[in-house]
């Protein structure tokens, strides 16, 4: 029988900060004893990480009451007899640039496509792609490469029975990039492609670069088959941050498996949660909005597809607004707040990424911008993936802004105006990036992210259903009866436009019955649901969001306002007036 | 919580490093005193790489079948016309460079050639001592005087005469303050909302713009110029903070240094502006500290930037903030009387 750690350290260093989780194998199963954090370290005035793992792993033994550090602030591994330190410890990052990457295949439609979800699982920012199916030229690519410096380069194409000779020819050209850049700053090459060549291709390669041959990401047209390449992929990516981010290296030499980037365990927990239930045809999300990107992560019976995307609440604000009007956040603030304060306010959060709303106006504008960003953020993964339906076992939103609004309410709003979910699904809040620890944890061990989700760190905010429906507003659209296990009964129904809320209490389940009106169905498709279900409560009850898909919201603004103040109300959330807006409002008519 | 710091000091001493992106050649020496135009290092930032093809001349050759014909070796420099490859005999074919370049590859097939292009120069942005050579990529400085911080800038810098326009930090520039003092200054405004303005300010012209804040919309424009901007406190109606501004414009008339270099926390650069002073060697910089009672410290939030403070009190658990959330924050007493509670995310103390 396989050895099992008897605790494990799971330390994971973000851009603002630094968390240390500490979960230990009592009675079969792995708990969650405590997370301790810290602002993260990597930059002025200290530029060390370490430090800020220091901290928070200080935080965690003055939570927990056990010393993990020696005198010397060395980590205590393995545990001691004295019940000190750790058996196992591991460490995962968010800090550090975007990689750039460059990828290379035969067809636009195959294996670069797969080569963009694969350097989508890592937030890659894709600076050239070759394809030898194009017209373009050689010179064009070489030019490229010497000015963005890629710093890794995914080769692909061929399926395994397919070309070879166009593959060669491909890597050629990548041993001419290799060529062109100084040895020590050449890219690392991903070789992901026909397997019957890729010796042929590590021996064209490796006498300039470092070559990853990993399995063919398309072994047929049809297939695409990416974990393999991820998991290299991520380690490298994860590599290359060491070399960026101040003390990295000399902190990733303390953990006992290689250092991975966040997104990539976080993915990981939601491709495991995704085989808990054999039986599900529906997959579960996982979306953590960060500072300067957010994660996607959609699961479905072990099949993952992993998006890191370039757009967050803090640094990844600019490129955020960079692809939307302003318009798209005003429509939904709830207050009448003017555009230029709305603009500046975020502007301003690019700058100090981790500062945090101090009156209301400035938690509306931040909150609005969030709702619009995970809208983007699903509309760009759906698009990458060509993923159509919205509908969703389970959903698990992770990120400050989500975790760190001021109620449980405030983040479910969020989640169901941002990603609009159909259907039913059960949403819980990851308060402290806990999936991604556990996802990272699972390298130790893989039946962690079974056990660790039976955690009061991952509150369930409660069931949602969300009917699509083309019923006029105000319309009942859903009829129902909810059988609590007390044996007490409530019926309700919903109506068109509105946000209907009922009592079900954490860990509280009940027997739901449902009738939808002729024009209002509970799946995308349309297809008749069973009407019948086992509901599970959380924070915010059992949550009928009865807006319709995609939402609807008046044009007029004063009408649009009080809508968003009245599903506020409905879900929860008391309003207050916007007063900072209209200080600041005289502020400039007379500051000049 | 290790407090966030900003410099606003009349006489201090502290290092910036300046780097190539790429590697490039560094054109200084340790021990040098550089004014900010001195070029410091250059590279070739956007290099073209041209592909010869070499077919026509030879084919079925083995790399080493066709060492004797190879003129230039990889590395080599060439000229335009010169001959890299030549086959020899009576009907000797050649290949020429079709530029003046280096040859980076040579194949069966192809000769690869970057071709020279007028590199990126870098300029050293500040006055002071070059403490440090990091061979092929920069130099690290040593400056000493007055440096004030900013926090936004548009990529560019430029140093000239400090003119300040504004008699308040609050104050909007306006086109009637713009005037013949202001040409081939750096000029030093309040706030700036206005594009008409910012077009007067580019054809006056001036060599730089210090504001305290500017209105988010006109980003694109700012991004566009030529001359630095800089941002000392941040964007919307607000202006600049009143010790920053009292520091600058008790400056006027002295030559300074606008570095709007964008806020990179990971290497380090920051947007400052800076006077040089002749001093004696000054302390280093105080090491990293924590937020406590007494400090001096800068909102950088709404709705109280950018006003300054001092720390009074910091409650030992998490407090509730008007917004809902709950932040360990710290109870500041601003300039103004007003006593207020900012997290401790949001404020910054001043050295």
């Amino acid at each position: 029988m396989a050895h099992i750690p008897s605790s494990i350290l799971v330390i994971d260093i973000g851009s603002s900060e630094t968390s240390a989780f500490l979960m230990d194998h009592v009675d079969n199963r792995y708990h969650v004893l405590a997370v301790g954090s810290a602002p993260s370290t990597p930059y002025a005035p200290i530029f060390d990480v370490w430090q800020g793992c220091l901290r928070a792993i200080r935080n965690l033994e003055n939570l927990t009451g056990r010393v993990l550090l020696k005198a010397d602030q060395t980590l205590i591994t393995p545990a001691n007899q004295r019940g000190e330190g750790v058996e196992k410890m591991v460490m995962t990052t968010s800090t550090g640039a975007q990689p750039k990457i460059m990828a290379a295949g035969l067809l636009e439609e195959v294996s670069l496509t797969s080569c963009r979800h694969l350097a989508a699982s890592v937030g890659g920012q894709l600076v050239d792609q070759i394809s030898l199916s194009e017209r373009s030229s050689v010179e064009r690519h070489l030019d490229l490469a010497l000015k963005h410096r890629p710093e890794i380069i995914l080769l692909a194409g061929g399926t395994e029975e397919g070309a070879s000779r166009a593959v060669l020819k491909t890597a050629d050209l990548i041993r001419s990039v290799c060529q062109l850049i100084p040895p020590g700053k050449r890219p690392v090459v991903v070789y992901a492609g026909n397997q019957k060549i890729a010796e042929r291709v590590e021996k064209m390669l490796i006498d300039l670069t470092m070559v990853f041959p990993v399995a063919n990401i398309r072994p047929s047209i049809e297939q695409e088959n990416l974990a393999p390449a991820q998991y290299t992929l991520a380690e490298i990516m994860a590599s290359i941050r060491t070399q960026q981010v101040a003390g990295l290296a000399q902190a990733a030499e303390r953990s006992h498996l290689p250092l991975l980037p966040t997104a990539f365990t976080f993915g990981r927990t939601f491709r495991y949660l995704s085989l808990a239930n054999p039986r599900s045809r529906l997959p579960v999300l996982g979306v953590d909005v960060g500072s300067d990107h957010t994660t996607v992560a959609d699961a479905l019976q072990g099949e993952l597809r992993l998006n890191v995307l370039p757009y967050g609440v803090g640094y990844g604000i600019e490129n955020t607004l960079n692809l939307l009007p302003l318009e798209e956040i005003l429509r939904w603030i709830p207050a009448d707040i003017p555009a230029a304060m709305v603009r500046d306010t975020l502007y301003q959060k690019t700058i100090f990424p981790d500062s945090l709303p101090i009156h209301e106006e400035s938690l509306l504008i931040e909150q609005a911008f969030t709702r619009v960003l995970l809208q983007l953020a699903l509309a760009r993964t759906r698009k990458l993936f060509d993923r159509v339906g919205s509908s969703y076992e389970l959903i698990a939103a992770a990120g400050k802004v989500i975790s760190g609004a001021p109620s449980m309410q405030h983040s479910l709003m969020m989640l169901l105006d941002g990603i609009q979910p159909v259907g039913m699904s059960t949403v819980i809040l990851d308060q402290n990036h806990l999936l991604a620890a556990i996802g990272a944890a699972a390298g130790i061990d893989p039946v962690v992210p079974v056990n660790a989700l039976d955690n009061t760190m991952l509150p369930t905010l409660g069931t949602v259903v969300c009917p699509v429906s083309e019923e006029k507003t105000g319309k009942t659209i859903l009829y129902g009866r909810l059988l609590y296990d007390s044996g007490e009964k409530v019926q309700f129904d919903v109506k068109k436009g509105e946000i209907k809320v009922l009592p079900l209490a954490v860990g509280e389940t009940a027997q739901l019955e449902l009738n939808t009106s002729y024009r209002t169905w509970l799946t995308p498709n349309r297809l008749a649901a069973v009407n019948q279900f086992r509901v599970v409560g959380g924070w915010c009850g059992l949550v009928f969001d009865g807006r319709g898909r995609p939402i609807d919201m008046p044009d007029e603004p004063q009408t649009r306002m009080e809508t968003l103040r009245r599903w506020m109300r409905e879900i929860g959330i008391p309003a207050q007036p916007a007063q900072v807006a209209q200080k600041l409002q005289s502020t400039e008519s007379s500051g000049s | 919580m290790i407090a966030s710091q900003t410099t606003i000091n009349g006489l201090t001493g502290f290092q910036r490093a300046r780097m190539l992106p790429i590697d490039g050649r560094v054109r200084v020496h340790t021990g040098q005193t550089v004014n900010p135009e001195v070029v410091i290092a250059e590279a070739a930032l956007s290099p073209h790489v041209e592909v010869l093809d070499l077919r026509p001349i030879i084919t079925g050759l083995t790399r080493r079948e066709m060492q004797s014909m190879i003129e230039h070796e990889v590395g080599e420099t060439v000229e335009a016309g010169d001959v890299i490859i030549s086959t020899g005999g009576t009907l000797n074919r050649v290949l020429r460079a079709t530029a003046s370049g280096v040859i980076r590859e040579i194949t069966p097939t192809q000769v690869l050639l970057e071709v020279n292009r007028r590199p990126f120069q870098m300029r050293a942005a500040y006055h002071g001592d070059v403490v440090e050579i990091i061979p092929d990529r920069g130099v690290i400085l040593q400056m000493r005087g007055v440096l004030v911080q900013g926090v936004w800038g548009n990529g560019q810098h430029a140093s000239g005469k400090l003119v300040a326009v504004a008699d308040r930090e609050n104050q909007l520039l306006e086109n009637d303050q713009l005037k013949a003092d202001c040409v081939d200054a750096i000029v030093l405004a309040g706030r700036c909302n206005d594009i008409e303005v910012l077009r007067r300010v580019k054809n006056l012209p001036v060599r730089g713009l210090i504001l305290g804040s500017l209105s988010s919309h006109l980003i694109p424009t700012v991004q566009q110029m030529e001359f630095p901007v800089l941002l000392i406190n941040g964007f919307g109606p607000v202006g600049m903070d009143s010790q920053s501004f009292r520091l600058l414009r008790s400056n006027q008339g002295r030559r300074i240094s606008a570095v709007a270099l964008p806020w990179n926390r990971e290497l380090g650069i920051r947007p400052e502006a800076h006077i040089h002073l002749p001093a004696e060697e000054l302390p280093a910089p105080p090491p990293p500290r924590e937020y406590q009672e007494g400090q001096l410290v800068r909102v950088n939030t709404l709705p109280y930037l950018p006003q300054i403070g001092q720390i009074e009190q910091i409650p030992p658990e998490p407090v509730l903030l008007p917004s809902g959330i709950k932040a360990m924050a710290a109870d500041v007493l601003l300039k103004s009387g007003q006593r207020i509670v900012v997290p401790l995310l949001n404020l910054d103390v001043i050295e």
